[in-house]
């Protein structure tokens, strides 16, 4: 791939990784009861003190990935927890679908984007499907950014003069 | 021309990614216990445990469903006699965290008699988009002060029907426990089928009203 295309490409994932973890933990953080009722609608074969220590720290380590992310600092490690978090959320959302789990209860609306609560459209957004496979492109996305960014350091690239601006 | 790392410009270096991601947790599960025990509508780490009282050991949730119209005409017996299903020991803690659970044939007659008062523990936005008529709006996010109106409307010995959007949304059971721990509810049943299962047997019929009616000249 041409080096200038590579870059903002990879710029572009790591702002877009930056800015949706960054408005997911802001979400979450405003309504933490909320959260921690949908952690519960997964049905996960964990205790509930766990479940009620992930819904208060979750939100607080997104949006740290998230601001890092977009300030360019610590990418790596960023990355690494984005990563594991997107596994996790996959995990839960697959087993929630393999197991017919109706996770969109209907309580969260999507009222930002004018939707009402028995809208067709919000039943999709909600759909534990359309949670699974947008998690699964995110994780994909964040693997592949996390590799390339790893790899670097495997097998320096020849020194080129984009080599000197800030890596994205 | 040297590269950034022949310069010696710092980067981290892959051994170092676990330490650092072990930091950024560590950073988020403090920062999050912090913000939590200071945020008014923060999460209250056991259900329904006000500071002070002792923990409360959580029972296997044993749903009871009365399926026979033999079964709820005991119910509805055992209601007006003022016996609830969650007896409370002296001292006012629970004896056990088990839910009864109704259907919306057992909780039509209950609403109809009004032998028991209907709880819609959605979000306040979801109420006012619609309810089941006759249903009171207390969201599982109120607030101490609405939980203080709600029981001083409705005393503790009214015996209450939680309902929340369908039978996946864990929230009525959340709020019906709250009830009964939080504000000393004797008798709380949790309709699972909620919202979703009211849409479906007297939702379209009162949709297909509104819509007769709209298409009126």
């Amino acid at each position: 791939m041409n080096i200038n295309l590579e870059i903002n490409v990879r710029t572009s994932v790591r702002c877009l990784l930056g800015f949706l973890f960054l408005w997911a933990a802001v979400s979450k953080a405003a309504n933490p009861t909320e959260f921690l009722a949908s952690i519960y609608a997964y049905d996960l074969p964990l205790p509930r003190p766990i479940l009620q220590l992930a819904a208060v720290a979750l939100p607080w380590l997104e949006l740290l990935c998230g601001l890092l992310l977009l300030a360019n600092l610590y990418v790596e490690s960023a990355l690494g927890c984005v990563v594991a978090l997107l596994i996790l959320f996959l995990a839960a959302t697959g087993q929630a679908w393999f197991r017919g789990l109706d996770i969109a209860c209907g309580c969260f609306q999507f009222g930002f984007l004018g939707l009402s609560p028995s809208a067709s459209a919000t039943k999709f957004l909600e759909s534990v499907a359309f949670a699974f496979f947008r998690n699964l492109v995110l994780t994909v996305a964040a693997g592949w950014l996390l590799w390339e960014r790893i790899a670097e350091f495997r097998q320096p690239s020849p020194p080129v003069s984009t080599q000197l601006a800030p890596h994205p | 021309m040297n590269t950034p790392k022949e310069l010696g410009i710092a980067r981290q270096m892959p051994p170092r990614l676990t330490r650092q991601m072990a930091a950024l947790l560590a950073l988020s599960i403090a920062l999050g216990v912090a913000f939590n025990a200071v945020n008014p509508i923060g999460i209250k780490y056991s259900v329904g445990i006000s500071s002070g009282t002792p923990p409360l050991r959580e029972a296997p949730a044993v749903r009871i469903s009365h399926s026979t119209n033999g079964a709820y005409q005991n119910e509805l017996l055992s209601l007006t006699l003022n016996e609830g299903p969650n007896q409370t020991r002296p001292g006012g803690m629970p004896a056990t965290t088990s839910l009864q659970t109704t259907t919306w044939a057992e909780t039509k007659a209950f609403i109809s008699t009004q032998a028991a008062v209907l709880v819609d523990a959605r979000p306040a936005t979801a109420f006012a988009a619609g309810h089941i008529p006759g249903a009171v709006s207390l969201p599982f996010t109120t607030t101490a002060a609405d939980l203080a109106e709600f029981q001083r409307r409705h005393d503790p010995r009214t015996p209450l029907i939680v309902y929340c959007a369908n039978a996946a949304c864990p929230i009525a059971d959340y709020m019906a426990k709250k009830l009964i721990s939080d504000a000393g509810y004797q008798s709380v049943r949790v309709f699972t089928g909620g919202y979703g299962e009211w849409q479906r047997t007297e939702g379209i019929q009162t949709a297909g009203a509104t819509l007769q009616a709209r298409m009126q000249p």
